[in-house]
């Protein structure tokens, strides 16, 4: 047991990547409280006091102890003991308790150790278990762990019961992005929080990847991207997250569709140039399939609706004289449609004349 | 009808999602709510797993499986795929949401009353007293939520009046007629309402005698604002608005149609014809806004009529602060 006066908020703490405010004690208490939902652990300690079946993971650094895994419960604890910090950070909807709770909360279970010791339970529980981190801070984490400890991507993944590359394709997002900061600025991103996932799923996609030059071989290395494909990954970012100071609004706003729609378009030269001239994300898609593909889609999907129609027409048609209008005008389009189709394939299946030579 | 702040689904709208942060804000002691209380309420709610069924669904990798931790599904999917999917769902949805609140804070302009950081959302101090979260409230708890006595509707309404002619320009030759029944600063009557309009406008001849006549409020036409020349001649710009404050808004998003009240209840058409407008205090969905405005022409929606309600009267604003403080007040109470 550790007195709570001694524990420190972690610095480190990788759900502070991205996120407003500074690396002293009270910011990040309030940090914590603001962003990563402290009252619902606040309440539960206020109810059922501190379980000591789960004790906090703690570091001694400068004479104190950094807390490593456990934060949001630290916080919780120093909320509900002292009103100050309440009133310093606002959290005034929380429960007063009673000076034996106090009392009872003055010293917590810690186990002391290492950050070096500690990363595979941290990684369990907050990369892939049951208390997730946003993508950007797993990613975060997992580089520190493979940079800084020296472990293996391969490793990580092992040790903390990944099975679906997720420890990889963090980490290859993460260094995707450092990479992409010389040529674009995060915190320029159009939207107020930052997608992250939409980078490193993209990552996976044939036209992205093949648009930023990124192969097999490059893949999971710290510098994935070759220097010449950097202003690429550049103007991928701009699409992806858009700019604050140029008043561009992200193309993707969502991964299904506008993730897919993108890498579509990347795989053809006269997309790409499309979004490169502005056009919006369907207008480059359209131009990107090309005619063939977009009449024959127009096709298939008129012939849908026209048999959903005809379903619905003994229950559903009424009499209406403009929907008679209209089905007349579509028969008349059919026709037209029909008769220069058959042109164009009797044109197409004529064999070329002869000349006077091959005669 | 007034309800405690529920989780929503996870499959339920941005829109929804962002109400609900929205709303969280407004119910805090510290006028705060984040990313992460969204991504805890949808995993508590637990309709995550549906979203992960459908899915799997459209996959095709498990077109029959029922969402079971047991048979079929364990053989589909792992509990380390779940856990991925789920965390990539939730992320997902989060980012949506705050996209959504990003789109309305854009929107509404100096008019929202919250601010943004990366993963959390702050009400203004004065966010009681704003036509938007009048309007969010007005859309979540219906109109019936306010104190005894309070109109909502006829506030809508006002807002409405203000947003059109706000839209229009402020200006001396930009006017608005209110033709919502009941009328409360208008001709009580439908004809001589109707006769009213015709001689402001300077042009529809007068009301038509229609057996019909008699029983009509105001054919769904609530407001009419134009912007008239100083020669006072007829072909001025005119727009003919209805405002649709309930749930059942989108049922009503075309029954005005102007070219068929002048021409049913006018004795001369109006030299051009007039435009749709339609008012609601929901945010509308950017999916399927298109077709919205095929239906429903000018579209207000709740942060476009926050946009252009810069400038209300304190009359006005003090009834939507009156409703609001309601309304939030008997939600504390019931949480």
């Amino acid at each position: 047991m550790l007195a709570e006066e001694r524990l420190l908020l972690d610095a480190k703490n990788p759900r502070f990547y991205g996120v407003d405010g500074s690396s002293d004690q009270q910011s990040m208490l309030h940090t914590l409280w603001r962003d990563f939902a402290v009252d619902e652990i606040a309440y539960s300690i206020a109810a059922n006091g501190y379980f000591a079946y789960e004790p906090l993971f703690a570091t001694p650094e400068d004479g104190d102890h950094v807390v490593v895994e456990g934060n949001r419960r630290l916080a919780a604890v120093k909320l509900l003991r002292h009103p100050e910090l309440r009133r310093a950070v606002g959290a005034t909807d929380l429960p007063k308790i009673s000076a034996k709770a106090v009392q009872a909360l003055s010293e917590l279970p810690v186990i002391v150790t290492s950050r070096e010791l500690v990363w595979q339970y941290v990684g369990f529980k907050h990369v892939n278990g049951p208390q997730p981190w946003q993508s950007s801070s797993k990613a975060e984490y997992i580089a520190w762990v493979h940079n800084e400890l020296g472990v293996s991507l391969q490793d990580i993944a092992g040790r903390i019961g990944d099975q679906h590359a997720t420890v990889k394709r963090l980490y290859r997002g993460l260094m995707v992005l450092q990479q992409a900061e010389a040529v674009f600025d995060p915190s320029d991103r159009a939207k107020s929080h930052f997608s992250f996932s939409h980078l490193y799923t993209g990552l996976d996609y044939p036209g992205i990847r093949k648009f930023i030059g990124l192969t097999e071989a490059r893949d999971f290395t710290p510098r994935p991207i070759a220097r010449a494909k950097v202003p690429a990954l550049g103007e991928l970012c701009g699409w992806l997250f858009g700019s604050k100071s140029r008043k561009i609004a992200p193309l993707v706003r969502s991964q299904n569709p506008d993730l897919r729609k993108l890498d579509e378009i990347l795989q053809s030269a006269d997309g790409t140039a499309a979004l490169r001239q502005g056009l919006p994300l369907d207008v480059s898609l359209d131009i990107s399939r090309g005619d063939e593909k977009l009449f024959r889609e127009a096709l298939v999907d008129a012939k849908r609706k026209l048999q959903e129609a005809r379903g619905k027409l003994l229950t559903g048609y009424t009499g209406e004289a403009d929907l008679l209008q209209s089905a007349e005008q579509i028969g008349d389009l059919a026709d037209s449609m029909v008769d220069e189709m058959q042109r164009i394939r009797r044109q197409r299946r004529r064999p070329p004349k002869r000349t006077a030579r091959q005669r | 009808m007034i309800a405690e702040l529920l989780a929503p689904a996870a499959t339920a709208s941005a829109e929804c999602h962002a109400d609900w942060l929205e709303l969280r804000a407004l119910l805090a002691g510290d006028l705060n709510s984040s990313l992460s209380d969204l991504a805890r309420a949808i995993r508590s709610a637990g309709t995550i797993e549906a979203v992960i069924e459908q899915q799997m669904r459209d996959e095709g990798s498990s077109p029959d499986a029922s969402w079971d931790w047991g048979e079929d599904f364990e053989e589909e999917i792992s509990p380390a795929e779940f856990m991925e999917r789920r965390d990539d769902l939730s992320e997902a949805v989060t980012d949506r949401a705050s996209d959504e609140l990003d789109d309305r804070a854009l929107a509404c302009g100096d008019a929202y009353p919250f601010t943004r950081g990366p993963q959390h959302l702050q009400a203004r101090r004065y966010a009681v007293r704003s036509v938007y979260v009048f309007l969010l409230l007005l859309s979540t708890d219906g109109v019936r939520a306010g104190p005894p006595g309070l109109a909502a509707t006829e506030l809508f309404e006002d807002l409405a009046a203000v947003a059109a002619q706000s839209f229009f320009g402020r200006h001396e030759d930009v006017h608005v007629y209110h033709f919502g029944f009941p009328r409360r600063r208008t001709l009580r009557g439908f004809k001589p309402a109707l006769d009213e309009l015709c001689v402001r406008l300077g042009e529809g001849g007068s009301a038509r005698s229609r057996p019909d006549q008699r029983h009509q409020k105001d054919a769904k036409l609530d407001l009419v604002t134009w912007r008239s020349f100083p020669d006072g001649r007829m072909g001025q710009l005119v727009a003919f608005g209805q405002c649709a404050a309930g749930a059942d808004w989108t049922e009503k998003l075309s029954e005005l149609q102007p070219r068929a009240f002048t021409g049913k209840w006018l004795t001369e058409p109006l030299g051009v014809e007039p435009t749709r407008m339609f008012f609601c205090p929901f945010r509308i969905e950017r999916e399927g806004w298109e077709t919205k405005v095929i239906d429903g022409g000018l579209l207000f929606d709740r942060c476009r009529i926050a946009h252009h309600c810069a400038e209300v009267d304190d009359e006005l604003l003090d009834g939507c602060e009156r409703f609001s403080a309601h309304v939030l007040e008997q939600r504390r109470a019931h949480a």
